[in-house]
């Protein structure tokens, strides 16, 4: 199945949704959701982008794409406050139990670098702040 | 014949001693602080591990220089000290927490809020594309340590 275009994954919708939902004491789980919901629907935009121009992904439709491509197009065209901060929160609410935390980005025994994360609307406002700045790149991707 | 540099870390100054034949006859400080280019094409592997080697846990040098280039990540430090009023605390790497493969590379920034981030990060970013380093400009991720601090 080919897309038309890439506007079938167009979270611009989604994300005015979750906007609007601020201010009205969301739980930790919907936060969590929203911060995940949030961060794959960006990367599912980048990635129907991709296939539009041309580019292959892995899979038999070449349509899966590897996820550290996504963070280093972002991080090259300066948008690293943003991706980072996503990725960070990204990791925390699917990985992580407690709240507040500290999130480890490595996966190897060495002892690597910790941040700190607090899970509340606070963050969640930011996050979206940093999606509508990821969006508007990735219109002009 | 040497010439001596000084690269300011948060910790100390740290003197490197760079060949002379890396260097221009008519360049000034001045000149290398303009262009992350000119330092990458003035320093060799080794220099470049000296620069790194204040900021890297000695750990994480073979993971860090198997997926960035050190002396584009050298020059990209240099330049940044010599460039902004910034103290970079340490450098390590990022690893895809569900794959284990390498993300990027952090730089750690002192004394920077979220909009000053923002604008290092896209001045930085814009600097190294326009020198033909768009490969650290991928793989490098500037991250300013009070803006993400939690509140």
């Amino acid at each position: 199945m080919q897309p038309s275009n890439a506007s079938e994954l167009k979270p611009h919708k989604l994300l005015n949704y979750f906007e609007s939902l601020l201010s009205n004491s969301l739980d930790d789980v919907f936060i969590r959701r929203i911060i995940s919901a949030v961060y794959f629907s960006l990367f599912n935009y980048w990635s129907i982008k991709n296939i539009c121009k041309g580019n292959k992904g892995k899979g038999n439709n070449n349509d899966s794409f590897p996820h550290t491509q996504f963070i280093q197009d972002l991080a090259s065209s300066g948008l690293d406050p943003q991706i980072y901060l996503l990725y960070v929160y990204r990791v925390a609410v699917d990985h992580y139990t407690l709240n507040p935390t500290e999130v480890r980005l490595t996966s190897h025994p060495y002892k690597g670098r910790t941040q700190n994360v607090k899970i509340d609307e606070n963050i969640l406002r930011k996050i979206l702040e940093s999606a509508k700045d990821v969006l508007s790149f990735l219109d002009n991707y | 014949m040497t010439e001596n540099f000084t690269i300011y870390s948060n910790l100390e100054s740290t003197q490197i001693s760079i060949s002379s034949k890396y260097i221009p006859v008519t360049t000034t400080t001045e000149t290398y602080s303009n262009s992350i280019r000119s330092i990458f094409n003035m320093i060799d592997e080794k220099e470049a591990l000296e620069i790194l080697k204040t900021y890297i846990d000695k750990d994480s040098v073979n993971r860090i220089s198997n997926f960035v280039d050190l002396r584009g990540l050298a020059s990209t430090v240099l330049w940044l000290s010599n460039t902004f009023p910034i103290n970079i605390s340490s450098i390590s790497i990022a690893e895809d927490v569900e794959s284990s493969q390498p993300l990027f590379v952090e730089i750690r920034i002192d004394n920077c809020d979220w909009e000053k981030w923002k604008y290092l990060a896209k001045y930085t970013k814009d600097t190294l594309n326009r020198e033909g380093l768009g490969d650290i400009a991928g793989k490098v991720v500037l991250v300013c340590n009070q803006a993400m601090q939690v509140s």
